[in-house]
């Protein structure tokens, strides 16, 4: 799963999947700014089927650990 | 669904102001304001055909338009003003958006309910206004 998240991150931003790591984050993480946030946001919602909180979008903001882990927990919650 | 205003991010909200009355000739409708809710000043202004503009410039690299503003800024989002907006939300929600922020009341707007929602389709952010606060 840790896989398949990385992939599709980096492929929606348009960065090498060996760039991305727990300690990740926006201003450290080439091309993840607020509104392309929106859209990793929009691709994980449609390839997962899952919906995410406004709070939740505001918590992944802040690293890619966080941002994996809400995606992990919602697939685990079903 | 009516065009409230249409939100432009400068990174200076007094030339900003200057630029928009003195050289367009907009009539400024509200001065300068801060808004804590987004950390951000804003000042709305009206064309001579009464198109309204927010200008909105952020304090900060906390201020949720921080990093558009330093690609440049300009046009940042459509508000449209609604009737029901609990409704407008759900309805949009079920029609490929995204709500990313939970209604707050806009400072600028007579403390009116304002959200701002994403547009999947066409990667766009939208703002509502509840017109029943007007």
């Amino acid at each position: 799963m840790d896989k398949e998240i990385k992939e599709l991150f980096a492929s929606v931003i348009g960065i090498k999947i060996d760039d991305l790591n727990d300690e990740s984050t926006p201003k450290n993480t080439n091309n993840w700014d607020s509104l392309n946030h929106l859209v990793l946001i929009a691709a994980f919602e449609d390839a997962f089927e899952i919906d995410i909180e406004p709070e939740e979008i505001a918590f992944m903001f802040k690293s890619f650990c966080n941002f994996k882990s809400v995606v992990e927990q919602k697939l685990v919650n079903g | 669904m009516k065009i409230h205003h249409i939100g432009y991010v400068v990174c200076n909200i007094e030339q900003g102001i200057e630029l928009f009355r003195d050289t367009y000739g907009y009539k400024l409708l509200k001065e300068k304001t801060y808004d804590p809710t987004q950390h951000v000043w804003l000042a709305l202004l009206a064309s001579e055909n009464n198109y309204r503009v927010e200008l909105i410039q952020p304090c900060d690299e906390t201020s949720p338009s921080f990093d558009f503003m330093q690609k440049g800024g300009g046009l940042h989002h459509f508000c449209y003003e609604v009737s029901d907006f609990e409704e407008t939300i759900k309805a949009l929600k079920n029609k490929d958006h995204i709500l990313f922020k939970r209604p707050v009341e806009a400072v600028l707007l007579d403390n009116r309910q304002v959200v701002f929602l994403f547009s999947k389709k066409d990667r766009k952010i939208i703002e509502l206004v509840d017109k029943s606060g007007e």
